[in-house]
């Protein structure tokens, strides 16, 4: 796929972004250097003493040298030929988060510091973390988002091959599968620990230590709490209560559908997730019985439905009165 | 038979059957008439019908569920009565006149 310069420049923009963070702390250190003590704190204990510190120069180097890590591979996501649009956002999109973080870090570090004898009296960050968690998230996402939009993939033609099974639908008889597939057990395997560390951090360091986890935690809750959808526009899976954010694959997009085995392993874990080779994406809930759609990219699609049958064969009957005239 | 109608009794035989079980959860109306390309009032007024049969609970903010307990009985009974309802039509009968039919013949 050959990019348009335009792409190409909004890729640049999106880097530029990435790093501008990284920039922020070279440039105010000198700043604040007479104000700050000298080893600055790096680490407070359980009960929110400082017990690590690093010199200012170090720790300077230090964010530098982790934003750059991601930097450079969102540099070679902005000029490497031939990668897909989506993994290009995808790499710059974490580089701004983790850039954004680092930032995030030195200056909660400045606020906590400036004008302090020395690192020993420190306070210990409460609220800070979770701006500090939000402000890098919110960052890779505006740099996700000056990437541009990903382009149209090529419409599949035809309808699906004769031997895929068909539902009996009359002439201008409109159907739809709706459906909430149960959370994957496994989700209680990882909240459970979660929130017993949650609970602890609340007890033994304070409320705001516990806040990050907790906010996790109520994210995977929602992140596996979907609805999927087939109608004649396509196939939908929508997350959380309200089915929003929603991930779409158009009827145009997708070539035909079929019943197929899912096995867990082969997708690293459970939810909604690309496949370990990089060949498909799925909503992988649980092993067993599932709809696997071919996409007109040469991709899949994976979901673990109630009736796999009833969904490939509905499919495949949409495909058919889309694409016959 | 009016849409609304038409998509009640697709629940209701759903119900029956045994393919939507007490306590899932439907698609919320205005998704549901995106995907029909109906008004999203046809659809509000066949849950109601739906919530009148006793067949689903609609609550604010938390959409349309299938009632727990006696749901798919429930649904039968309403297929039952309703095909009643055509016979007894067919045979010039009034409900008063189908009534009296079943308490006959029970």
């Amino acid at each position: 796929m050959t990019e348009r310069p335009r792409n190409r420049v909004s890729l640049w923009w999106a880097f530029a972004l990435a790093a501008a963070p990284a920039a922020l702390v070279p440039l105010t250190g000198p700043i604040w250097r007479d104000r700050l003590p000298d080893p600055l704190p790096s680490h407070w204990d359980f009960a929110g003493r400082v017990d690590g510190t690093t010199g200012v120069g170090a720790m300077v180097t230090m964010l530098l040298v982790v934003a750059a890590v991601p930097l450079a591979a969102a540099l070679v996501a902005v000029l490497a030929p031939g990668l897909r649009r989506r993994v290009r956002r995808a790499v710059i999109g974490i580089a701004g988060a983790v850039t954004g973080g680092t930032a995030a870090i030195w200056l909660m570090t400045v606020a906590l510091s400036l004008d302090v004898a020395t690192a020993a009296e420190v306070p210990s960050p409460s609220w800070h973390i979770m701006v500090l968690l939000l402000g890098a998230a919110g960052w890779g996402a505006l740099v996700a988002r000056a990437c541009g939009t990903v382009p149209e993939e090529p419409a599949a033609t035809g309808p699906p091959p004769a031997g895929l099974a068909r539902l009996d639908l009359a002439p201008g008889q409109r159907a739809v599968w709706s459906e909430t597939p149960p959370m994957p057990r496994a989700a209680w395997i990882a909240l459970v620990p979660l929130l017993v560390v949650a609970v602890v951090l609340a007890v033994g360091v304070n409320a705001w230590a516990a806040a990050p986890l907790l906010v996790g935690a109520v994210a995977v809750l929602l992140m596996l709490r979907t609805r999927f959808t087939v109608d004649a526009r396509g196939v939908t899976v929508g997350f959380g209560p309200w089915g929003r954010p929603r991930v779409r694959i158009p009827m145009r997009e997708i070539v035909s559908a079929a019943p197929t085995t899912v096995h867990v392993f082969e997708w690293g874990g459970w939810g909604y997730r690309y496949s370990l080779d990089g060949r498909g994406r799925g909503l992988i809930l649980r092993g067993g019985p599932g709809v696997r759609l071919e996409l007109s990219s040469g991709r899949c699609f994976v979901a673990t439905v109630r009736d796999p049958e009833t969904v490939s064969a509905l499919v495949n009957s949409l495909l058919d009165s889309a694409r016959t005239p | 038979m009016p849409l609304a109608d038409q998509i009640a009794a697709h629940v209701r035989g759903a119900v029956a059957a045994g393919e939507l079980a007490p306590g899932d959860r439907l698609p919320a109306a205005r998704d549901l008439a995106e995907s029909l390309q109906v008004n999203m009032h046809t659809i509000l007024r066949a849950y109601a019908r739906l919530r009148d049969e006793g067949l689903i609970e609609l609550r604010r903010g938390r959409g349309a569920t299938i009632r727990r307990g006696d749901a798919a009985d429930r649904a039968r009974l309403v297929d039952a009565v309703q095909n009643l309802l055509v016979a007894g039509r067919r045979l010039g009968l009034n409900v008063d006149e189908l009534v009296d039919e079943v308490r006959r013949l029970a």
